[in-house]
């Protein structure tokens, strides 16, 4: 054998090896598992100008006054291009984790609308979780402030940073992650960027990653584009099938009392609550009430948007429904009987056509520029 | 008309005796004139809240040594906060007596930032809400081709119209024998009042339209008569009896639908069916999207020039 073949094979063994282990890298991410390629050893691609994340232009159903109130925003921690282009990165930094192996997005998948596929997700010891990990999506929009499955976390900037210090989740100690950071050259200049000069510290990260969850908003679905279309939500919608409609007048009539209170945008629940997924009082998730200890918060969970449902599955807090025409069944059963079930959750008996058109309406809530947008993806490659 | 006075006038027919004093500045347009606010029901369908029991059985669950306490480390990690607020004996774990303790500690206050959140769901129908706009929402979710429409409301709306004038007779022929004159009087006045205000809203687009708000909950105006257990139980029941019947919660469903047979498919009877028999709930401030469905929503209304969301029932 020649040189120069023997140059060509270790050329083509070189790429075969290379392209194998980034559709690797790539399926992984996809589904949700944690990442073998740590960020350090990837190479950071952030645009020249940064991506546009504040003031974005959204709709006229979003910025009603009722919509707008749904906000949660703080006056001190206003999404700006530069502070939601840092918190991009350090999102999907596995260096938020205490062995560089997981990072934010390996549990919240931008193509499943920053859930994980998984119905647990994996931690960064391998150990798995007990519940669905919750998605990201409009989270801005959810004006009680609370977060999580049972609302322990008390806003976005409180919240963002648990899953790190979680020692089943990414295991990191937070008060180091400033100098963790600051190791790597570019965080510095990031950080000036974002907060005027490049000192790294815990409540910055927190507030980078803060302002980027917040630019996380989908507004542009079929919904969207339909509702931007009519006079009034009851009106048809012109680019909805007949079917399509009929799962929207079917929705605002027995959904929208919970899922679409006081407004026309946001898709989510103003408070938790127990919807009826369990009888047992005892031994079953107590969700809110774990955390408050208060009776009447037993079996309450808080509500993640509706929005692009179709690609979260699976759902409730402990993924135990796999499809939407099993949540669904649920609500037109009614529930089991917790005594905490709300009075809304009253049995449905949805007949086949109208379970039909409750799910191609929820699909209609699915935004493809949003799961595909490169301002959220992955800047490492 | 004021911001407050409108969200007042949403609030009505809910309210107690603060609206009932404002009545007459408020409700130029409610016709009756006996008409007395009064406090909304109890809702028919109490929830039977979990106990503090139920709570420490949870919490003991965790118990997994059967040592009379939750350490720590029995709990999940997002529970350790507990054991930080309740330790008080500082044995790092949680008794049943600091589990308690915890357990009825008054609960943080929980606010909703700029938002008025409903303040409880009941059965429309229970707080005064029309059974009938539900019933012809229902027939409007079908979305019928326009002359199939017309045809269905054609049987629809004689239907309702005769068993609405059949079920208040028969209504009062029981409440005759059970209220006195004067109280009798106001009852037919409530049960012919179809709405408790009606208000002008002009919409952003330059639209005006009539807004119909609520109406008299009929069992709400039985207790105001504060009547004795023998005569009050009945006059429930039978108000019960009409609203069921209005609901089409009995043999009338079947009549209504029979009737229909030959202008909807066998599918749109079925989901006809199938919408009739659900019950709607609203939420008690009114300014629920559930409510909306019922009633149509119409954005940014200027009343005095102040832009407010506004909602409104097409006036019969």
């Amino acid at each position: 054998m020649t040189a120069r073949v023997k140059g060509c094979l270790v050329f083509l063994t070189a790429w075969v090896l290379a392209v194998s282990a980034s559709e690797w890298a790539s399926n992984v991410r996809a589904q949700g598992t944690p990442s073998a390629v740590p960020s350090d050893a990837r190479t950071l691609r952030l645009p020249a100008t940064p991506y546009h994340y504040a003031d974005i232009d959204l709709p006229a159903h979003f910025k009603t006054p009722a919509a707008q109130k749904f906000d949660n925003t703080p006056p001190d921690n206003p999404v700006t291009d530069r502070g939601a282009a840092l918190g991009r990165v350090i999102f999907y930094d596995t260096r938020l984790s205490a062995n560089n192996t997981v990072s934010c997005s390996t549990c919240h998948v931008q193509a499943r609308a920053f859930v994980d596929p998984n119905r647990f997700s994996r931690g960064f010891r391998d150990g798995r979780t007990d519940r669905h990990a919750m998605n990201l999506v409009n989270l801005r929009y959810h004006p009680r402030g609370r977060f999580f499955w049972d609302e322990r976390g008390g806003n976005l900037e409180e919240m963002v940073l648990l899953p790190a210090e979680n020692t089943l989740e990414m295991g990191q100690d937070v008060a180091k992650l400033p100098a963790i950071l600051g190791r790597d050259p570019k965080y510095p200049e990031l950080f000036r960027a974002a907060f005027g000069d490049p000192e790294i510290t815990r409540e910055r990260i927190a507030r980078a990653l803060a302002q980027f969850i917040r630019s996380l908003v989908s507004y542009q679905s079929k919904y969207d584009e339909g509702r931007t279309a009519v006079r009034a939500i009851n009106d048809d919608f012109p680019d909805f099938t007949l079917q399509e409609n009929r799962g929207k007048a079917l929705f605002m009539r027995n959904c929208a009392i919970c899922h679409l209170e006081n407004q026309e945008a946001h898709f989510i629940m103003l408070t938790p609550v127990n919807n009826g997924l369990d009888e047992d009082t005892r031994n079953t998730d107590g969700g809110v009430g774990d955390i408050t200890l208060n009776p009447a918060d037993l079996g309450h969970f808080k509500s993640p948007s509706l929005r692009n449902v179709e690609v979260t599955a699976p759902y409730m807090h402990d993924g135990r429904f796999a499809t939407l025409e099993a949540v669904i069944d649920h609500y037109s059963s009614g529930g089991k009987k917790h005594p905490n079930k709300d009075i809304r959750i009253q049995p449905l008996n949805f007949t086949a056509s109208e379970k039909a058109a409750l799910v191609a309406f929820l699909k209609t809530l699915t935004d493809r520029k949003f799961l595909t947008d490169p301002r959220f993806a992955d800047p490492f490659e | 008309m004021r911001r407050g006075q409108l969200a007042l006038l949403v609030l009505l027919p809910f309210s107690v005796a603060t609206a009932a004093q404002a009545q007459d500045r408020l409700l130029p347009t409610v016709r009756d004139p006996g008409l007395q606010l009064v406090p909304a029901p109890t809702p028919e369908a109490v929830i039977a809240r979990a106990s503090l029991e139920d709570v420490v059985s949870r919490m003991m669950s965790f118990d997994r040594d059967r040592d009379g306490k939750v350490q720590k480390a029995e709990l999940s990690e997002r529970m350790y906060n507990l054991v930080s607020r309740g330790d008080a004996d500082h044995d790092g774990a949680l008794d049943r007596t600091e589990i308690l303790t915890l357990a009825t500690a008054p609960p943080a206050a929980a606010t909703i930032r700029g938002i008025q959140g409903p303040t409880g769901y009941s059965f429309g129908d229970q707080v005064g809400f029309s059974s009938r706009s539900h019933i012809e929402g229902s027939l409007d979710d079908l979305r019928l081709t326009s002359a199939r429409k017309e045809q269905a409301l054609a049987v629809v709306n004689p239907f309702l119209d005769a068993l609405e004038k059949s079920a208040s007779a028969d209504l009062l022929k029981e409440m005759a024998v059970l209220l006195p004159p004067q109280q009798l009087a106001q009852f037919t006045a409530a049960l012919n009042t179809k709405a408790a205000a009606a208000i002008m809203l002009n919409g952003a687009n330059g639209e005006r339209r009539k807004v119909v708000i609520g109406g008299i909950d009929l069992a709400a105006r039985i207790d105001s008569f504060h009547l004795p257990p023998a005569q009050h139980e009945p006059a429930r029941a039978a108000v019960d009896r009409y609203k069921a019947r209005l609901r089409l919660a009995g043999p009338e469903r079947s009549e209504l639908l029979a009737q229909l047979n030959g202008i909807l498919s066998t599918e749109e009877q079925d989901d006809f069916r199938a919408a009739l028999e659900r019950r709607p709930v609203v939420a008690n401030n009114g300014l629920s999207a559930g409510f909306f469905a019922t009633s149509g929503v119409f954005k940014d209304f200027v009343i005095d020039g102040a832009p407010t969301p506004g909602t409104f029932v097409p006036v019969r």
